[in-house]
């Protein structure tokens, strides 16, 4: 799907949204939901494509996949954790927003130390 | 799937919010809150199916 559509489908999805704010903003937020829900399905075969021919392009260089597969996970709970805390903000609830980001880093985190170790040991083993 | 279900839940929305106008004014608030938690309703049954798919597709993309 191109970007025209995307566009297309996120005007409509605000606008309709707004038309439904004052008299039913819970459905005006089901609306802002869908139309992000559908857009990132849109494009969710595209995004795949490049996250397989980056790990194949990985592979054929020799470098190390754990740690590009930890990256690419670590984008794609960025991602959802971003999507998740936007549409709680979105329904004023800018407190669930700060908690899921947080608990979003701190998952982040977790993924990070394992290439953090690696990366210290690398450094001492160059040190004399 | 794609813009038609954006118009689906919208015409949704809009259908609930005359509704709810028309009985307001014929004097029944109870069956005007029940046509919102009704519609309501109709449209989040549409939206889990989609934010289901939606986190099939993120952690199969993002291999989670």
């Amino acid at each position: 799907m191109d970007i025209l559509q995307i566009i297309g489908i996120g005007i409509i999805g605000a606008v309709s949204a707004l038309l439904l704010r004052s008299q039913r903003p819970e459905i005006a937020l089901q609306i802002t939901l869908a139309a992000g829900v559908v857009i990132f399905l849109s494009i969710a075969v595209p995004l795949s494509t490049t996250v397989s021919s980056i790990l194949s392009l990985a592979q054929k260089y020799g470098l190390d996949t754990g740690y590009i597969g930890t990256v690419i996970r670590i984008i794609g709970i960025a991602y959802i954790c971003q999507f998740a805390s936007e549409v709680c903000r979105d329904c004023g609830e800018g407190a669930i927003a700060s908690k899921i980001e947080f608990a979003g880093k701190v998952l982040i985190l977790i993924y990070a130390i394992p290439i953090v170790e690696a990366l210290l040991q690398m450094i001492v083993e160059i040190l004399p | 799937m794609g813009v038609d279900l954006v118009f689906q839940i919208a015409a949704i929305g809009i259908i609930v919010a005359v509704l709810n106008q028309v009985l307001i004014r014929s004097g029944r608030e109870e069956q005007a809150m029940l046509t919102t938690l009704a519609g309501l309703i109709v449209v989040l049954f549409m939206i889990i199916g989609q934010i289901s798919t939606l986190f099939d597709t993120i952690k199969s993309v993002f291999n989670l």
